[in-house]
């Protein structure tokens, strides 16, 4: 299990795969304003970046591996623009 | 160019219009098997043809495009528009290169992967057409750049500088399926590995659920991206999904990158240096040569680096020319004009294609009986020779006394006929019909229609009527922009058509008919029409009339208006009324080939422009003028009469001279003051008038003498004189003269 959560602050570490999705998604929906610490993921599979876009987080550290640093990053760093909707 | 090839290319473009013209029957249920023979044999027929040169990627899209059409011609598939589009793309690509083929004598540099491309979009068509996006073949740079911002743009222009041998840059959309996650599929890792990666954005489909009902296991994500590197090789990248995945190659001059301004400080900075060692080389020839080459390649290399890739080709041709002929000027004005901004270089390829216009083809087909008429004419200028010869014998040998005019009379007046007819049967030789710039208009109306969501049928008639190869080339532009202008600003949304009680499906017409030595099209709609009032409106408020005038303008002045230059312009007519962009445009083009422009227009009924064209450009009927101590040529068509009248019958109107002829007031000008020539004083108390009728209007224009009539052939001004405005050619008069032709639709302006 690459999600782990602690002290109010979900922690992606290592190779994320398409099963972290859906607990990424439930410790994120646990209550208190969501926070993820990604310092030390290593990859992240598609559905993982998904629950990530839909729910954006508060994004804490920077990862080390070099495509999400130079692509991954950015595409977070975007808020969801009107298209988002939470209500 | 060998037989074999020119040939080809007549075929080719012969075929690629057929199957055109049979491919957009079908898709509308009409021709039925024979028409999808035709089109799977014109396909068949190319791709075979194709194998005769050196074009392997044409062949290839052709083997595709033939394998595809066989469901088509086998009665398995009707062509709907996924298949009709791929096909179609096909064909245009066919017939851009055919023109490359022609022009550089091979295909161009991108034909592999455009070939890719259009391969990959008769896969999506001929297949489950998904909702995937069509793929475009070309032109549609900045559409498929959209999504990226400037520092992608600017990141694929740094990658493109450094591209190798066969790279381009590739715009790739990528929507994967919905529940692509349970097919184990990972998009993300598929950019995570892909080569040549510049740009990447990921958005979603559509507005995000809650978080609580979020299914993270139904992908609704969508990737644009662009990198640099072969097309192959990207495709390669995305086989598990080939038909959710779209890979584009981008034209490289969409990335067109902003002026050299102040902020490139670097390149700027390089430039000015060679600026400078340039013009100290202008002084002193020694090694002149090796500093110019040097000044091109260091100014080229700044341009490269930053992505400037058709500015640095351009510093490097121009460097390489200065060199060689050991001059340093062109090179230094190219490298100030760049500093200055004041150029922006078109790659070579794209300026190619904005200068030749898209025409079937540019050699002329001749029907055999045409030439056997100009061979027995020929005959016939042998034999009269011979008489001539005789003549002439007869004349040395026989008494001096004799007259020889009635022989001569008679010579003349056979040498007169065979003259004109030869002229005839030469002139007939250009003529083609008008059907060569009407077959654009279907695709035209189609692709359009489409676009616009404005259900459309075109009626064409008058395709055989024919007209000088010139005058119907001329055509093209304004008729494709008079369609399109009928169809976007003219034709009403099908909702509001129905509304006002008419058929929602509009009807574009394009008619072409002969008229007393004239080709007259007229282009109608049944959309809303102009409203006349809004144009008199927009007139008086650019200033181009009083409210006065304005009020007094009849519906036809109106329509007339829509034609001025100061009026119709995207924001001017089209908004207020929905006809009128670029009508000045139209006007031009037409007038250039000596034709005039007309328009009707019945406020929700529709609007009709004639387009009314001489049908051969190089042959004019003329009346001889004297003005300002010059002889100048009139074309007869301008004048509607030459007139004497008393001096005393001048008159004058707000101090503008005028005189009344058959119960018309008419303006009075001085020719030669027009022309800016020394007035000569008329003689006597009578003056010379010509009645000029151009657009319409009449004007009265006095003149020393008027001196006959002549049939000329017309030569265009060249050289200095191409520029000089008020003036339709040149032609030789009998003595040797040359003869000026006046163009009274300038001199009158």
């Amino acid at each position: 299990m690459s999600v782990r959560q602690e002290g109010g602050v979900v922690f992606l570490e290592g190779d994320c795969p398409v099963e972290d999705a859906e607990p990424l998604l439930a410790a994120l929906l646990g209550g208190g304003p969501p926070v993820v610490d990604w310092s030390g993921c290593a990859s992240l599979h598609t559905a993982v970046l998904q629950v990530l876009l839909a729910v954006r987080p508060e994004l804490r550290g920077s990862p080390g591996e070099a495509f999400l640093q130079k692509w991954v990053r950015p595409i977070l760093a975007i808020p969801n623009k009107a298209i988002s909707c939470t209500g | 160019m060998t037989p074999l090839l020119r040939q080809f290319l007549e075929e080719g473009r012969d075929l690629v219009r057929d199957a055109t013209r049979d491919l957009l029957a079908l898709e509308q249920g009409e021709g039925g098997a024979e028409a999808a023979h035709a089109v799977f044999r014109a396909f068949h027929t190319l791709k075979g043809s194709s194998g005769l040169f050196e074009v392997a990627p044409m062949t290839r899209l052709l083997h595709a495009a033939e394998e595809g059409l066989v469901p088509l011609r086998d009665g398995r598939r009707a062509a709907d528009a996924a298949l009709v589009d791929g096909l179609l793309a096909c064909l245009d690509l066919v017939g851009l290169w055919l023109d490359a083929l022609e022009r550089d004598g091979a295909l161009p540099a991108d034909a592999q992967a455009r070939a890719d491309a259009a391969i990959a979009g008769l896969a999506g068509g001929a297949g489950k057409a998904g909702d995937r996006p069509p793929a475009p073949v070309e032109g549609d740079g900045e559409r498929l750049l959209e999504p990226f911002t400037a520092a992608d743009r600017a990141a694929a222009r740094e990658a493109l500088a450094q591209a190798g041998a066969g790279e381009g840059l590739l715009a790739i959309r990528y929507q994967p399926r919905r529940d692509c996650f349970f097919n184990g599929d990972d998009p993300l890792r598929l950019f995570r590995d892909l080569p040549g990666l510049v740009a990447l954005h990921v958005e979603p489909t559509g507005p995000w659920p809650a978080p609580e009902a979020l299914d993270p296991y139904d992908c609704a994500l969508s990737f644009h991206a662009l990198a640099v590197g072969q097309a192959a090789a990207l495709r390669a990248a995305f086989r598990l999904v080939p038909d959710e995945v779209a890979v584009t190659p981008v034209p490289p001059e969409a990335l067109a990158p902003p002026a050299l301004t102040g902020d490139d400080s670097g390149v700027r900075e390089v430039l000015e240096e060679q600026a400078a060692l340039l013009s100290v080389a202008a002084g002193s020839q020694a090694g002149l040569a090796g500093r110019i080459g040097a000044a091109a390649t260091a100014a080229a290399n700044a341009l490269f680096h930053d992505g400037r890739v058709a500015e640095a080709r351009h510093l490097a041709g121009l460097g390489a020319e200065a060199m060689a002929r050991g001059e340093a000027a062109p090179l230094l004005a190219a490298i100030r004009d760049l500093l200055a901004g004041k150029v922006q270089v078109v790659p070579a390829e794209a300026a190619a294609r904005a200068a030749t216009p898209r025409l079937a083809g540019r050699g002329i087909r001749v029907e055999e009986a045409r030439v056997d008429r100009l061979v027995a004419l020929a005959g016939e200028m042998v034999v009269a020779k011979n008489g001539l010869a005789w003549l002439l014998r007869e004349a040395e040998g026989g008494p001096p006394g004799q007259d020889w005019r009635r022989d001569l009379q008679a010579l003349h007046g056979t040498l007169d006929r065979l003259a004109r007819e030869m002229q005839d049967a030469a002139l007939g030789l250009r003529l083609v019909p008008l059907g060569r710039v009407f077959q654009a208009l279907p695709r035209l109306v189609r692709d359009l229609s489409a676009q616009l969501g404005k259900p459309a049928r075109l009626e064409l008639d008058g395709e055989a009527v024919e007209a000088d190869k010139a005058v119907v080339e001329a055509l093209l532009e304004p008729l494709l922009h008079l369609v399109r202008n009928g169809l976007v600003h003219g034709v009403e949304p099908a909702a509001g058509r129905l509304a006002a009680g008419k058929p929602g499906v509009a009807t574009l017409s394009v008619r072409g008919v002969q008229d007393r030595g004239r080709v007259v099209v007229e282009v109608t709609d049944d959309g809303r029409g102009i409203d006349l009032a809004a144009v008199r409106d927009r007139a008086v408020a650019r200033g181009l009339l009083t409210a006065e005038e304005a009020g007094e303008l009849g519906d036809e002045g109106a329509a007339r208006l829509v034609f001025a230059p100061g009026l119709s312009t995207a924001e001017g007519v089209s908004e207020l009324s929905g006809r009128g962009v670029g009508m000045d445009a139209v006007r031009a083009a037409v007038e250039a080939v000596g034709g005039s422009v007309s328009l009707s227009t019945t406020p929700g009924g529709g609007t009709s422009v004639r387009l009314s064209l001489p049908q051969s450009v190089a042959a004019a009927r003329l009346m001889l003028v004297a003005t300002g101590g010059r002889r100048f040529g009139v074309p007869l068509e301008m004048v509607r009469e030459t007139a004497r009248l008393d001096r005393s019958a001048i008159r004058r109107v707000k101090g503008q001279p005028v005189v009344s002829l058959r119960g018309q007031v008419v303006p009075l000008f001085r020719l030669d003051q027009l022309l800016g020539l020394p007035s000569e004083p008329s003689e006597g108390g009578e003056v010379r008038l010509l009645l000029a009728e151009v657009d319409g209007s009449l004007a009265a224009l006095e003149v020393n003498a008027v001196e006959g009539r002549l049939d000329a052939v017309l030569r265009p001004l060249d050289g200095i004189l191409s520029g000089l405005r008020g003036y339709l050619g040149t032609t030789l008069l009998g003595n040797g003269e040359v003869l000026l032709v006046l163009d009274l639709r300038e001199v009158l302006r």
